[in-house]
């Protein structure tokens, strides 16, 4: 019985370790995208990497570390909340980008909501800005 | 464990110092709102690796404080751009 805890004991360990290096490795990967791509909504696109699959691997090797209930409960909260605000967020910078025209439309393979508002301007309630 | 902080950090470093020369470099204020919060994330993870390898859970208040505020700064800026911004 005590092997099995202490095999689990080393495996958390070892699997926090993994998680806070996969979550390193976004973030480099981010960076690398901020600086590498060419338009704002490709920067965004890499830029939600860490912002979510780096905060949960960060949670879920805070709570293997320390097992408890308080903790599985607050780092729970945080997943949760960084969800819950972050495509918000994202959604909100890309709508702006499309609106304002700043992004690079020729790197663009598919623009449903453009098609839709071609179409719509024969649409009778269609006002034109 | 001071060899898992000593590679996280050093990964974590590049993504903020890529971070700050995109919003230095801009072109755009999106692109400085996006850098802005990949910067925060990154404090995020830099903050969980430490308690991860201190085995401390002093810091989760505040990676829960920046979880839900890290989006207002964004969304206003997004929300109230003027629409002919010269680039």
């Amino acid at each position: 019985m005590a092997a099995v805890v202490d095999f689990f004991g080393h495996f958390a360990q070892v699997a926090a370790v993994v998680l806070v290096i996969l979550a390193g490795l976004m973030s480099v990967a981010a960076g690398v995208g901020l600086l590498r791509f060419p338009d704002s909504l490709q920067r965004l696109h890499a830029g939600a990497k860490p912002q979510i699959l780096g905060v949960i691997a960060i949670c879920t090797a805070l709570v293997l570390r320390r097992p408890s209930l308080p903790v599985l409960a607050f780092a729970s909260l945080i997943v949760i909340f960084q969800m819950l605000t972050q495509p918000i967020a994202a959604q909100m910078v890309g709508r702006a980008a499309y609106r304002t025209d700043i992004y690079d439309r020729s790197l663009l393979v598919v623009d449903e909501l453009g098609e839709e508002i071609d179409d719509s301007e024969h649409h009778p309630h269609h006002r034109r800005p | 464990m001071n060899l898992v902080l000593l590679i996280t950090g050093g990964m974590l470093a590049f993504a903020a110092a890529a971070s700050v020369a995109r919003i230095v470099r801009g072109p755009t204020t999106l692109d400085r709102v996006v850098a802005a919060d990949v910067l925060t994330a990154t404090l995020m993870c830099w903050l969980g690796a430490w308690m991860v390898v201190e085995r401390s859970t002093t810091l989760m208040p505040v990676l829960l404080a920046l979880a839900l505020f890290a989006m207002v700064g964004s969304v206003s800026v997004a929300r109230f751009l003027p629409r002919d911004e010269d680039e």
